[in-house]
């Protein structure tokens, strides 16, 4: 196998800025250092969430921007200016003249309208008292916007009932406990310190530690029973930001199945909860090499798409899938009313 | 920073210049005072001309891709050329107004909205309101950050839908309608993109059929294009909830029945989205689409058996067919 064909699906490479990306935050920075100034290069830089560099790259740009002024050659009222000594010695954003406006600017209607999209879909986590407030903060985002929001939009994930006490015992810091069906089908009961709950589809997932396991766990929420909010407050304080997206690690290749699967490029995003490694790719398909704790997982990996995912390698678990497929094929050809 | 700096100076330049000028600008005075035109601009060379002409054409419509308006006055004795037209943008509809304000609650709320896109051009948007909401210097309370939404799918064929949509083109892609076998090549405004249960949805003008169509973007087989040099008028109308409101009427008319095992991850997952079993057993399952049911449930294999209708349970055995062939036995 050539080593250079081998990429694995999640992996995005990200696009340097285009002018205009640049341009866009330059917009929503200045009005900060107008209103922030004198600020440190590193606390603006943290605000935006860019580098430092980045930063001082936005104030020397900003240090070689005017308008025309009358003469047409930028006079002082026609520039922005900083403290050069604070900037260059001390790291410090003092802006001592600025042109344009001093306020934020408007969202453009696609921007508001992946705000008012996020937050429909987001708006079970608010509760029903809080509603109203919700509503009246999508109205500011349309009144705030230039353009009527494009025609997006995100149904609402619904959290399943059994799992509602969860969001209010992480803002509560307190443990919860409840019934779970693990993946090999067998209930067992937790103990965990609820850290994070993540929202991916429609699906519900709990980030916590465990106490049974005494590790950092994620837990379907649909999983659950009897969940219960404990009195005891959390014992494991772990910032939830500091939890990657992977939701489940995969496992290492000793412990687990190491299996080949061949599917069509329109199906390659379904393998993005999967550590895969592209192979060979041929004729429209292409192969991915992935591992599985057990065969009951490749079940559901190839019952996502029927025809676009199938495994190639190795026997044993190629006979497994068809074996089921074919149970559950007999299964359903019979109507359940003559079924003895 | 940027790949163009000069670029990333003459769009910041253009734009305060249109901001700062009363009456506006006419395209021979920003070719002459604007920087990053002023600077390249020959105005002894047609060619230099043109060329600086087009950059600006281009900038326009970068500018106005950011949600800035661009507003255009024409001189009263309107010649038909374009040279007495002044550009400018009004203060006041370029900064939010002044009664706009957020909460730290909202801004929190905001900051977990924005960053559940994920991908594509909706990423990009986002990241770019989040950039507004920090300018506003109001800090996030502490209220959300236990809970990490996501959107999926913006990526692939939605996020070309997405790209036609806001330019108000005409797509062309091969759509493979369930039950057929090869896909036919179909052209189509796009009106509205929704995410429906975790299936993106796009409702689209056909033009082949010349009547609105709702199209599930996971059955379109190629990546959509725009159809160059078309443009389609865009009614301003609530697409997007309209669509909603007739796949949600659609589910509750059509309400499947399954049978799910006691205590199997069918019975706990499916109950917990679709609610609790009754004594028989039995869950009730609304539906859009038959076919994206069957999809759902055949993980399920033999924890679950269809009560009703009986068209489901023929779609759900065809599945298995299906994937028993494909690994080599005999359906």
């Amino acid at each position: 196998m050539n080593d250079s064909s081998r990429r694995t699906p999640r992996r995005q490479v990200n696009p340097r800025p285009q002018a205009t990306d640049v341009v866009a935050r330059m917009l929503a920075v200045v009005p900060f250092l107008i209103d922030n100034s004198p600020i440190s290069v590193s606390e603006a830089a943290s605000t935006f969430g860019i580098t430092e560099n980045d930063m001082r790259n936005i104030v020397r740009t900003l240090f070689v921007t005017g308008i025309p002024g009358d003469s047409g050659k930028g006079l002082h009222g026609d520039l922005f200016d900083f403290d050069f000594e604070m900037f260059e010695s001390d790291d410090i954003i003092e802006m001592t003249n600025h042109i344009g406006p001093a306020e934020t600017p408007r969202f453009s209607g696609r921007e508001a309208a992946a705000l008012i999209a996020g937050l429909q879909y987001m708006s079970d986590i608010v509760r029903d008292e809080e509603r109203s407030s919700l509503d009246a903060l999508v109205n500011k985002i349309r009144r705030g916007a230039t353009g009527s929001p494009e025609n997006i939009s995100v149904r609402r994930a619904p959290i399943p009932e059994r799992a509602d006490p969860i969001t209010g015992a992480i803002t509560d810091n307190l443990q919860v406990e409840f019934s779970y069906l693990n993946a090999e089908g067998s209930l067992e009961d937790r103990r965990v310190c609820p850290i994070r709950l993540d929202v991916v589809g429609n699906t519900w997932y709990l980030r916590a530690y465990c106490h049974l396991r005494d590790s950092m766990r994620t837990f379907r929420t649909d999983r659950m029973r009897n969940v219960v909010v404990l009195s005891e407050s959390r014992d494991h304080a772990i910032d939830p930001a500091s939890l990657p997206d992977t939701l489940f690690d995969s496992p290492a290749r000793d412990s687990g199945i190491v299996v080949t699967v061949e599917l069509s490029e329109s199906a390659i995003s379904l393998l993005s909860d999967y550590d895969a490694t592209m192979t060979d790719p041929a004729a429209g398909k292409v192969r991915a090499e992935l591992t599985v704790a057990h065969l009951g997982n490749l079940r559901r990996l190839v019952a996502l798409a029927p025809g676009a995912i199938r495994v190639v390698s190795p026997d044993f678990a190629v006979a497994e899938v068809a074996q089921w497929a074919d149970r559950g094929a007999s299964w359903h050809k019979i109507d359940p009313l003559t079924r003895a | 920073m940027a790949e163009e700096p000069s670029k990333v100076i003459r769009q910041f330049s253009l734009i305060h210049a249109m901001l700062a000028s009363r009456f506006g600008l006419t395209i021979d005075e920003i070719l002459n005072t604007v920087d990053g035109y002023r600077d390249t601009f020959d105005p002894y060379s047609e060619k230099s001309l043109a060329a600086v002409t087009k950059s600006f054409e281009r900038d326009k419509k970068d500018v106005r891709d950011l949600g800035i308006v661009i507003q255009t006055r024409s001189p009263a004795d309107a010649s038909n050329d374009n040279h007495g037209v002044r550009y400018l943008i009004d203060p006041a509809t370029y900064v939010l107004p002044a009664d706009v304000e957020f909460s730290r609650g909202e801004i929190a709320l905001l900051h977990v909205a924005a960053r559940a896109w994920q991908h594509g051009s909706m990423n990009k948007e986002a990241l770019r309101a989040l950039n507004k909401l920090r300018s506003l210097g109001v800090e996030p309370d502490s209220s959300l950050s236990g809970v990490r939404p996501r959107i999926s799918g913006w990526n692939g064929a939605v996020n070309e839908f997405g790209e036609i949509l806001s330019e108000a083109g005409i797509a062309e892609f091969d759509y493979l309608k369930p039950g057929d076998v090869t896909p036919v090549t179909r052209h189509a405004a796009p009106l509205a993109l929704i995410d429906w249960n975790g299936l993106w949805y796009l409702l689209a003008w056909d033009l082949d059929r010349d009547a609105e169509r709702t199209f599930l973007v996971s059955r379109v087989t190629t990546v959509p294009r725009i159809v160059p040099g078309q443009r389609h008028e865009m009614p301003s109308d609530d697409y997007a909830g309209r669509l909603t409101a007739e796949l949600e009427d659609l589910a509750a008319q059509n309400v499947a029945r399954v049978r799910v095992v006691a205590d199997s991850d069918a019975d706990f997952r499916l109950s917990a989205k679709y609610g609790l079993a009754d004594a028989q057993g039995e869950i009730s399952i609304p539906t859009a689409d038959l076919d994206l049911l069957a999809d759902e449930l055949i993980e399920f294999a033999t924890d679950i058996e269809v009560v009703a209708p009986d068209e489901l349970r023929t779609r759900i055995h065809k599945r298995f067919d299906v994937l028993t062939l494909s690994h080599g036995g005999t359906p």
